[in-house]
């Protein structure tokens, strides 16, 4: 009996995987509707939240379906995803690289295949594919800049980054290194936080305690600046240390008008994802852009008054400063939201 | 008498595989004195107080589980499915959203995960590792539902005092509820039946069975305490940090594991102290910040926790073997 009953399980077992390989995947019914596939890098952090919040709405304004597709951090799982989506045949895929150099390959077979190719936030070298580029590294440097000039070119600042090999981390890492080599008197102490709250907090504690005379910290992610933000409360150093941050979400927006954060960069996750959609939506409707590398315009987020003191360092960047209640505004009406090119 | 036995018996008498955790915190700190003087002080006390606390709560949990014969995986998302409930509780206003509603939230919600896990394991019979692993999954998915896996800001004062407060504006209100936590562990761990059978079921579950004792019951308790605690330890957590996020797992759950390991806890089960598990905690919360002391590599942080926990099992090896001569 119990014989029977295993062998009509394997031979179940069998015939549903022969079931899956006859139909690779469930081809999108609907027909005239455009299908966009985007792949992120993970799904847990706020700015990939907004994002696919932002793209959904964009989905909804062109009238295309977007597959949202999280490779959790890992490589090997996002080239599965892009093989995944070529074979479903999708009309466009969008991709967070969590490895540009590894990418390649399959770019490649996406555009062998005749599917437009985007990567988001990094550069692949293959002829034919796009680059949507959000100015982390170029900003971030700026930010280095901005806080060498508060402080005095010297002394100890710290870096809550997000963790290496993540493509977004490693620019907004490498943009303030970049700037920091200008500054020999200035000694940079690095701490990953892995995108998350609670070890950014503990990051940030342990640093002010080791360095009594810590005078900034730049974390590259909002919602990691929030937290880490209470170990300098937590120390009575709120005017001691210069606090700086990156993202542009509202809650951070409000932290810089109280006068906690010095800045924060407006990318505005939500303006990305919308954006990012427009741009595969054109590409799926054969459009072919002279530019591959699109940038996104950004804005400095920060109040009046440190307007003015950034006004007075004559920064060799050009930055484009808004206040936070514009930024908030912003954050939410990415609708008729124009990339710069 | 020869004079490897002589050793066996001076260090039973003063019962070293108790002390080891200690003798090995001992190390550490001396080690760390060494390099940097700046690193033993009254306010690396209070910095290690203000870390310790859901490291160590979660810790009990799995020490608990652990002593147990079994294994729990569920902390780590369990922290960010019960703290993204919490938020989303109290963001929505449910209730009116105050600080004990969203407590009990925070309980009921590791309540839940517990009883999962404990009838998983203890009525149907799945191993612990498989079946928690896959609650695990389950809680990570449920993390980012829950709210949309849209960020919550804590503003309110009462709901952060409990991870931001501090008594005699010296200690954290934080550590004090762990230590009160330590102490009910503690007491259910020796003082109940609960805790007799606990030990009992690491040791030998089928003789525990035999005896005619209801372990599926028992198994049971000890997930839905292990859930429990991680539910006051997600509490704390969206209190310390003033938000809730799915992120906020961390390597909590690594860490914890890792801190009753290194206190002395069995991972074949049946072994396991409290005051172990306190101490292994502070072990693993005062590496990563020496390593910032002594401005080592974040990237050797690992590598360096990696070693500790390495070492804490090989002396427990090498103990062993001074200890059965």
């Amino acid at each position: 009996m119990k014989k029977i009953l295993s062998l009509t399980l394997v031979l179940a077992l069998i015939f549903a995987l022969v079931g899956c390989a006859a139909k690779p995947a469930p081809v999108p019914t609907e027909t005239a509707k455009k299908v966009i596939g985007i792949i992120l890098i993970d799904l847990t952090n706020q700015f990939f939240v907004d994002m696919v919040e932002g793209g959904d709405q964009a989905a909804k304004d062109y009238n295309v379906k977007v597959i949202w597709k999280s490779s959790d951090g890992n490589i090997d799982k996002q080239i599965s995803l892009m093989e995944n989506f070529i074979e479903q045949k999708v009309d466009a895929i969008l991709v967070n690289p969590v490895d540009s150099a590894a990418l390649a390959g399959v770019i490649k077979k996406a555009s062998e295949a005749g599917i437009p190719t985007v990567t988001m936030a990094g550069q692949v070298d293959v002829a034919t594919n796009y680059s949507t580029v959000y100015n982390d590294f170029a900003n971030t440097k700026t930010i280095g800049d901005i806080i060498a000039n508060m402080i005095g070119e010297k002394g100890k600042v710290a870096l809550l980054y997000g963790n290496k090999g993540n493509l977004v981390s490693d620019l907004r890492q490498g943009g303030f290194e970049e700037s920091m080599k200008a500054y020999p008197n200035i000694e940079l102490i690095e701490q990953p936080m892995n995108w998350d709250p609670a070890t950014g907090l503990k990051a940030a504690q342990d640093i002010i305690a080791a360095n009594p005379d810590l005078k900034a910290i730049h974390c590259v992610s909002d919602a990691v600046t929030l937290a880490a933000y209470q170990a300098v409360k937590d120390a009575g150093k709120e005017k001691q240390i210069v606090v700086t941050s990156f993202d542009g979400n509202p809650d951070s927006c409000i932290a810089v008008e109280k006068g906690e954060f010095a800045l924060t960069v407006l990318t505005g996750a939500k303006r990305a994802g919308y954006w990012n959609v427009e741009v595969g939506y054109k590409l799926a409707n054969g459009e072919k852009p002279t530019e591959h590398i699109l940038n996104m315009a950004t804005h400095f987020v920060m109040t009046a008054d440190m307007k003015a003191k950034v006004e007075a360092m004559k920064l060799k960047d050009t930055i484009s400063i808004i206040d936070p209640q514009t930024a908030i505004a912003m954050a939410n009406q990415y609708k008729d939201f124009e990339p710069k090119k | 008498m020869n004079q490897k036995s002589l050793v066996s018996r001076a260090l039973k008498r003063i019962n070293i595989k108790e002390m080891a955790p200690i003798i090995i915190l001992g190390c550490l700190l001396l080690v760390l004195n060494l390099l940097n003087k700046d690193f033993m002080s009254f306010k690396t006390l209070l910095n290690m107080m203000q870390q310790v606390s859901v490291v160590g709560i979660v810790a009990i949990g799995a020490m608990v589980v652990i002593i147990s014969g079994g294994i729990d995986f569920t902390a780590g998302y369990g922290l960010a499915m019960i703290g993204m409930a919490a938020g989303t509780v109290y963001a929505t206003g449910f209730l009116g959203g105050g600080v004990l509603v969203v407590l009990v939230t925070c309980l009921v919600a590791g309540l839940i995960v517990g009883t999962v896990n404990g009838f998983l394991i203890a009525r149907l019979n799945i191993v612990p590792f498989i079946a928690t692993l896959a609650v695990m999954s389950l809680l990570q998915g449920m993390s980012m539902l829950i709210g949309h896996g849209n960020m919550v800001m804590i503003k309110d004062p009462a709901l952060l005092w409990f991870g931001q407060g501090k008594l005699f504006n010296s200690i954290p209100v934080s550590f004090i509820l762990y230590v009160l936590l330590c102490f009910a562990a503690y007491i259910i761990l020796r003082k109940t039946k609960m805790g007799v059978y606990v030990y009992a079921l690491g040791g030998n579950e089928d003789s525990v069975r035999y005896v005619g004792i209801n372990v599926a019951k028992y198994k049971m308790l000890v997930y839905v305490m292990a859930g429990i605690y991680t539910g006051i330890a997600a509490f704390l957590t969206i209190s310390k940090i003033g938000l809730a996020a799915p992120s906020i797992y961390g390597s909590t759950l690594l860490d914890a594991i890792a801190a009753a390991v290194i206190g002395g806890t069995s991972l074949s089960g049946g072994k396991g102290r409290m005051l172990g598990t306190f101490v292994g905690t502070i072990i693993i919360v005062l590496i990563t910040t020496a390593l910032t002391y002594l401005k080592i590599r974040p990237e050797m942080q690992d590598v360096f926790k990696g070693i500790v926990i390495l070492f804490a099992l090989c002396f427990d090896v090498f103990l062993n073997r001074i200890l059965k001569d």
